[in-house]
């Protein structure tokens, strides 16, 4: 499943709970709904128009159509990509990545070798298939093929570098392919540190290096190196062909070098092949209800005591806040995942996220901290209804629960709205735990009593309940503090205790009493049968 | 006095050298007008072992009498003669996370071999507007690169991504045989000039553009302050 899945999943969920939802929260929600939509471009009607386009007329003219393509460019292109391709649309200055400058004739997607302009099926492949994690959409399915390279004519009037361009381009060629086995990945990695791609990347390639965080791309935007443990991110694709074409092409106007001078065609897919190791096989799937699991146990503060580590978690994805001011765009944090334990007394939740800053809050440097908040709804309303999923409603709070990096604290407070958190008091501040980071991942673990004295406050945790959680995180190095944070919508946690024996003893009774009542049903009819003969 | 003497005869020998277009040199000393800044330091917290602890920046390098080293001083304007392409390759160093030196010519039509005397991976990143655009890494395993040659005269900056804000330098591409670099005391001189009207462009990293009006008869000197930049 792509990220539009997931995309149209979460949609899907926001429906639904739009019903429950009323006032004011239903604008704030309409208004997330819609920019996620804008975000992802999943216009129903524009997907008409282009079935229309598609089946009535197709563009007349040839692919170098130049008048074609800039009509095309201006429809599709500009409110990204600028009048002038320069990147500067009104809608970039709120993406990140920002849109391709087309003016500087730089291109990362490729298959030339550095410092070479893209092949017109290289720029072909992006605009037909799109760069996964960007604001950059496919278009296959709202322009025709004809129409997607007569844009690509066009784009490429704004660099003077493409009429320059004399003979074939240098091409990257993909020799005989090493599959993927324990042994290639092992020298891929013994590669990765040999060649230092550690030192942006990170040791286990969360994109969390030393050097990481300082880099700019050639314009002076902030660019980070990519995760490489979430390889549906991955803009040229995310299989070790496509690992192979980037590490050999470098990423043109990013500090991504071209390593195909140190490198031969084994020891691309080595390193290929160990990178494509660090995601998993498939894109997670999203199960919005987490299985707290019951142990007998006390519940571990620490996130790397053991049983945290058994069992599936679950992944949802996080959005910027976008529906109260300040807004945020580009956030860092893309999914969390969480687990969660119970006991006779506790409840524990672990959640799991990636950030390639571990960010310390400083006045003078006015750096922030990180932190994680799981939200769960004070009480349990009946059937689907619940507090606004941003922290509540005036009807309905919410109950938060707040671990932040720098005093390694955590704070329990109640919320009617984002703006409109209350801390509990001194008494009333019942959630421990521990916190971690590591390589560029945070694992927090917070645990509260089931049940307490304060019902007003706190949600009380009963067995066999759907109870909705949600979750926000911060990363303080992204400028993220207060509504700047990334959110996720209401999924839920359910403690489901062991199935008791008196599920396996009452179907047995029954089939007994049901293989009794046949037998002697049996015995009557031969009975009967007896008596009627002769 | 013997100095003198010695130079006026060197002199004379030049001016009948150039008799023929009445010509001569340009030299002098480009300064900092105004306080002399503080000297930035840089905290170096990457590959200590290979690149040291701390360094003074590179950007603004200044020698005695606040001469101002690595600004690119060039005479525009005199007709006819460009600069060929070098016989060989540059070379251009990389030894101790600093890449060497500072500030390059490059003529046009001529490549670069980059070497790296470091046993750890540094990145040769060009930031160019018109030549080919360049960004190779370097591992310890690759002791030499080689860009492409550059064919436009711009000044292009360069960059080593890994150990950004340590390693910088600027390769200046030029046709123009009348160009030169500040040394150390922020000296120079522009030899075999045809006499002339002439614009004269003085390029630092930091302190930007200036551009001054000469008129060369015979060996001329030309000091200019470039103001310090405020803050």
């Amino acid at each position: 499943m792509g990220l539009e899945g997931v995309m149209m999943k979460i949609l899907l969920r926001a429906l639904g709970s739009l019903a429950t939802v009323f006032g004011g929260a239903l604008l704030g929600q309409a208004i997330f709904l819609f920019l996620v939509l804008s975000a992802t471009t999943l216009w129903a009607d524009e997907e008409r128009a282009a079935q229309e386009a598609a089946s009535s007329t197709p563009s007349a003219g040839p692919v170098s159509d130049v008048e074609a393509g800039k009509k095309i460019y201006q429809k599709r292109c500009i409110f990204c990509h600028g009048v002038e391709g320069a990147g500067d649309g009104p809608a970039s200055e709120r993406l990140m990545p920002k849109p391709r400058d087309f003016t500087m004739g730089l291109f990362k997607y490729r298959t030339t070798t550095s410092g070479k302009l893209p092949t017109d099926d290289d720029l072909f492949k992006v605009i037909t298939h799109g760069l996964p994690g960007t604001g950059m959409p496919k278009w296959d399915d709202l322009l025709t093929e004809l129409q997607r390279r007569q844009v690509i004519q066009y784009i490429k009037t704004f660099s003077k570098k493409f009429e320059r361009q004399k003979g074939p381009l240098e091409m990257v060629t993909v020799g005989t392919e090493i599959p993927s086995s324990k042994e290639s990945i092992e020298k891929g990695r013994a590669l990765f540190m040999e060649l230092e791609c550690f030192k942006c990347h990170g040791n286990e390639g969360r994109g969390d290096g030393p050097s990481a965080l300082e880099l700019t791309d050639d314009k002076g935007d902030v660019i980070r190196p990519r995760n490489f443990t979430k390889n549906w991110f991955f803009r040229g694709g995310g299989e070790a062909k496509d690992i192979y074409m980037r590490i050999n092409t470098g990423l043109d106007g990013t500090p991504m070098p071209s390593f195909k001078d140190s490198m031969d065609n084994e020891k691309s897919w080595h390193v290929a092949n160990f990178v494509r190791s660090l995601s998993p096989p498939k894109h997670p799937e999203l199960n919005p209800v987490i299985k707290a699991r019951k142990v007998n146990e006390e519940i571990p503060s620490d996130p790397n005591a053991s049983a945290w580590q058994e069992g599936e978690s679950n992944w949802f994805p996080t959005v910027g806040q976008v529906i109260r001011e300040p807004r945020h765009f580009t956030p860092t944090v893309s999914d969390v995942r969480v687990k969660s334990l119970y006991n006779e007394k506790e409840i524990g939740m672990m959640v799991i996220w990636d950030d390639p800053s571990h960010s310390q809050k400083n006045e003078e440097m006015a750096t922030l901290e990180d932190a994680v908040a799981i939200q769960f709804p004070v009480e349990l309303y009946p059937g689907s209804k619940k507090p606004y999923f941003l922290m509540g409603d005036a009807k309905s709070p919410v109950n938060l629960w707040t671990w932040k990096t720098e005093s390694n604290t955590f704070t329990e407070s109640n919320a009617n709205g984002i703006d409109k958190e209350v801390s509990q008091p001194q008494g009333g501040q019942g959630v421990t735990g521990s916190g971690v980071y590591k390589d560029g991942q945070y694992k927090v673990v917070m645990k509260r009593l089931l049940k307490t004295d304060d019902p007003q406050h706190d949600l009380q945790v009963s067995e066999g309940k759907f109870i909705p959680v949600a979750f926000h995180v911060w990363d303080g190095t992204n400028g993220e503090t207060l509504t700047k944070r990334a959110i996720s919508h209401w999924y839920y946690v359910l403690l489901a205790p062991p199935i008791a024996k008196t599920v396996y003893v009452y179907p047995s009774i029954v089939a007994g009493v049901v293989f009794g009542i046949q037998l002697l049903i049996r015995k009557r009819l031969r009975k009967g049968e007896q008596k009627t003969k002769p | 006095m013997k100095r003198y003497r010695l130079l006026s005869v060197v002199g004379l020998a030049l001016f009948v050298y150039h008799s023929a277009a009445w010509g001569g040199s340009l030299s002098g000393e480009i300064k900092l007008g105004g306080a002399v800044p503080e000297i930035k330091k840089i905290v170096i917290t990457k590959d200590v072992e290979v690149c040291g602890k701390e360094r003074n920046s590179e950007a603004l390098i200044l020698g005695s009498g606040k001469g101002i080293a690595n600004a690119v001083v060039t005479v525009k304007g005199v007709v006819g003669k460009k600069l060929e392409p070098a016989a060989k390759n540059m070379e251009f160093v990389t030894q101790k996370c600093v890449f060497q030196p500072h500030v390059m010519l490059i003529p046009v039509g001529t490549a670069v071999d980059v070497l790296n005397q470091d046993p750890i991976t540094h990145n040769v990143h060009t930031y160019p507007l018109e030549n080919a655009p360049f960004n190779k890494a370097q591992p310890k395993t690759l002791p030499k690169l080689t860009t492409e040659k550059f064919e436009v005269p711009e000044v292009v900056k360069v960059q080593c991504d890994i150990h950004k804000g340590l390693m910088s330098a600027w390769f200046v591409v030029t046709d123009n045989p009348y160009t030169v670099i500040t040394d150390a005391n922020g000296k120079f001189s522009v030899k075999d000039l045809p006499a002339g009207e002439y614009e004269v462009e003085i390029w630092h990293e930091l302190l930007g553009k200036k551009t001054q009006k000469v008129s060369v008869k015979g060996d001329e000197k030309l000091n200019v302050e470039l103001a310090g930049k405020k803050g």
